[in-house]
């Protein structure tokens, strides 16, 4: 599943490892997500949306 | 929200891969001297089965850290861990059933289970180590 979370971080300036310790994830755990190799489980995306105060539709793209 | 500084992550794994490998060496030297130590005459049942519990409560031990290990860990490395661990042992399976057919249509004498525990340890090893390389 693609999604925008690599611009979403670029815009707020943040490091993968610094997005990981905001969620409580490893930094490993963000590349996969970002590079679209692991999907995310609901309790994940719904911590990255209230994160990034966006809807989950619209950071990950359901193709 | 709890947040863990990656480096303290990082020394976390360092210490996880440093307490595994010590158990590993734990059993391994355990099982062989133990098993030299018994092999003594006039060692009773009950001394063989002391000493076969040495090994065993070190192999246990490290049963139950993965198991606390595995689930401290986030979602993703717990995904990688079980993988690797169903990969590993469908991989086991196959070796050890070709091995036991070869065994058996060739009239070789039966193999030591026990090698089942580096067989599994180096597969498990190699797909872990491939995992991390593909999800780096």
């Amino acid at each position: 599943m693609n999604n925008h979370l690599k611009d979403l971080r670029a815009e707020r300036g943040w490091s993968q490892g610094k997005l990981g310790e905001l969620l409580d994830v490893s930094r490993q755990t963000v590349n996969a997500i970002e590079t679209g190799k692991y999907d995310p489980s609901l309790p994940l995306a719904f911590k990255i949306a209230r994160l990034f105060e966006m809807r989950i539709e619209d950071i990950f793209i359901d193709e | 929200m709890t947040t863990i500084p990656n480096g303290k992550k990082r020394m976390g794994k360092l210490a996880r891969y440093l307490l595994e490998a010590a158990l590993t060496i734990g059993f391994l030297i355990s099982f062989v001297a133990g098993r030299d130590l018994v092999a003594a005459e006039g060692v009773t049942t009950a001394g063989k089965l002391m000493g076969a519990l040495v090994p065993i409560s070190l192999l246990t031990i490290w049963f139950l850290y993965f198991f606390f290990q595995i689930r401290k860990m986030d979602e993703f490395e717990r995904y990688l861990e079980v993988l690797s661990l169903a990969v590993a042992g469908g991989v086991c399976m196959w070796i050890v059933i070709v091995w036991g057919t070869i065994s058996s249509f060739m009239g070789w004498q039966s193999t030591d289970i026990m090698l089942a525990a580096p067989i599994v340890a180096g597969v498990y090893g190699l797909i872990r180590g491939f995992m991390m390389v593909r999800y780096r």
